[in-house]
């Protein structure tokens, strides 16, 4: 499905030339999800927007591949990327209320990312966007599609990020931190979601966090990053229960025990509204 | 609307509340807009007492009266007839210059927002370019190509169509950073979506701005061109040629042919002001 290899990429800034991604490598198969972990600054960010070709002008990539479906990516040309862009790769970026346009309706956004690809009438368009923000398990779709961004709750705002980016069916999700963003106890909510979403449609997922309970319960693999290197990767039974490297080991050792997770009483008598 | 005590409210509450705070958030849209529109309504619909274009050579150089109430000038105009129906060719024209001005922002500054080489070049250009007197230069270009009223107009977009690029490619720049630019590139929109589309909703507030100085700068330009006897040809009424002829007629007691016109451009410019003033401040508010 994707398959990145050998990746390199460089940004020039007034101190010189830096490089923050060198040779990464890894894979993600046909229908599984795949979790790139590290500290901030790994290099999690810059390898899928070298993947994506969304690099700012003082960014480039040096050397490596992404193949995506048979096709590179990094050597692509710019017509033929954007026609993968958003109709075969989905993108779900980390602050909901930053990827949202501020000054457009949520239903004009809707149209905007269908007019990418494809005409599309305004019945259509509405019907089509109603279903998929029902589909995110968004009350009252048509109050938010007359809504803007500003209006809407931070777990509100990535569903409809997320059911903007699955708008074409894409075969790949790239989700950079979509949790991260948001307030503890909608991050689950998010994150089942994107999962429910991916499932259904058979799709592949790439995502990168720093939470490593979120990677061993949502994703098969694990792509472990530090200082712009891939240095553990495998499937995520195998790397945690036996890590062969010792920042990965570092890094397991550093999540908080939660043995009193049980034990937290939940405010009684409350409904959890989802 | 919550109604605790049961109070029947009279049905115009809202509007009244809405509408009252509205003119305290804005006083300058709502004075300044006023303002323009009524001198605008006034050149077209108020009924005039004498013919602006045709002289009565019985009444000439008369001081303010009841039947000449701005009185008249050397040839025997109505004043009062006259600065009311100037505003029905400089008022249209400053406006449809500044429309042709935000048109060429927009298709140009918009574009040029993409950071390299060229537009960089590009806008040196334009530094270049702004660094003449332009009005020095439309004057030459006006009279040169000939004493037209679209040449008017040119003059009024070769002054202000590189400010407009210059504004809306600096907004731009700032907005193109923004994460939902980034995350309109990644949904496969083609460069020219993400302009118009993406960014341009996001520079309307500073174009509505700059709008509005930029009509008064018009009628400026307009006045000033006029006044040089460019662009006019002698019957037709416009504030610029008033001014002109009543200067000459000053020194020889004869004030109210040139401060007639000069109040009306001042009281359009004033409006203009108040308008950009009340726009920026709910601008910066939101």
């Amino acid at each position: 499905m994707l398959r990145v290899t050998g990746l390199t990429s460089q940004f020039r800034g007034r101190a010189g030339v830096v490089r923050a991604i060198d040779d990464v490598t890894f894979e993600v198969p046909e229908g599984e999800s795949v979790g790139i972990v590290g500290e901030t600054g790994s290099g999690k960010s810059v390898t899928i927007r070298s993947v994506l070709g969304l690099l700012p002008s003082y960014g480039e990539v040096v050397s490596g591949s992404a193949e995506f479906e048979g096709t590179d990516l990094v050597r692509l040309n710019r017509a033929r990327l954007r026609e993968i862009r958003g109709a075969r790769i989905g993108f779900v970026a980390q602050n909901p209320f930053g990827s949202l346009n501020p000054v457009l309706s949520i239903e004009k956004q809707f149209r905007n990312v269908v007019r990418a690809h494809r005409r599309i009438s305004r019945t259509d368009l509405r019907d089509l966007a109603v279903e998929r923000l029902e589909s995110v398990q968004v009350r009252g779709p048509e109050r938010v599609l007359r809504g803007y961004a500003h209006e809407l709750s931070g777990g509100m705002a990535q569903r409809v990020v997320i059911a903007l980016a699955m708008l074409h069916d894409p075969s790949l999700v790239i989700a950079d931190e979509p949790t991260t963003a948001l307030d503890v106890t909608v991050q689950r909510q998010i994150l089942d979601l994107i999962d429910a979403q991916v499932k259904q449609g058979r799709r592949s997922l790439l995502l990168v966090t720093h939470d490593l309970g979120v990677v061993a319960q949502y994703c098969h693999r694990v792509v472990v990053m530090k200082s712009g290197k891939v240095v553990e990767t495998g499937l995520v039974a195998d790397v945690f229960s036996d890590p062969s490297h010792d920042y990965t080991r570092q890094l397991l050792a550093a999540v908080p025990p939660a043995p009193w997770a049980d034990d937290v009483p939940s405010l009684s008598g409350q409904e959890v509204h989802r | 609307m919550s109604n605790p005590a049961g109070v029947r409210q009279p049905f115009f509450a809202p509007f009244v509340t809405r509408s009252a705070r509205y003119v305290r958030a804005s006083p300058g849209i709502v004075a300044g807009g006023g303002l323009l529109l009524f001198m605008l309504l006034a050149s077209f619909l108020a009924p005039l007492p004498h013919d602006p274009i045709t002289p009565d050579p019985t009444a000439v150089l008369q001081a303010p009266s009841a039947e000449y109430v701005f009185g008249t000038d050397a040839n025997g105009f109505d004043v009062f007839s006259r600065v009311i129906a100037a505003g029905r060719s400089d008022l249209p024209l400053a406006l449809m210059g500044t429309l042709a001005s935000l048109v060429i922002g927009l298709l140009i500054g918009l574009p040029l927002s993409v950071k390299s080489r060229w537009s960089e070049g590009f806008m040196r250009a334009l530094d270049a370019f702004q660094s003449f007197p332009l009005i020095v230069l439309s004057v030459t270009i006006v009279s040169l190509t000939g004493n037209d009223i679209q040449n008017i107009l040119y003059a009024i977009v070769i002054i202000n169509g590189p400010r407009f690029i210059r504004l809306i490619r600096g907004e731009a720049l700032s907005i193109r950073d923004g994460r939902f630019i980034e995350a309109a590139i990644a949904t496969g929109a083609r460069p020219r979506r993400v302009v118009f589309r993406h960014i341009m909703p996001n520079v309307v507030d500073v174009c509505l701005v700059q709008c509005s100085l930029t009509t008064a700068n018009a009628v400026i330009v307009i006045a000033a061109l006029n006044f040089l006897g460019i662009g006019v040809s002698p019957p037709t009424p416009t504030w610029g040629s008033m001014v002109q002829v009543g200067a000459q007629a000053i020194s020889t007691g004869q004030w109210w042919i040139a401060i007639w016109p000069g109040v009306a451009i001042f009281l359009a410019i004033a409006s203009l002001n108040m308008l950009a003033n009340g726009i920026q401040r709910q601008v910066e508010g939101s």
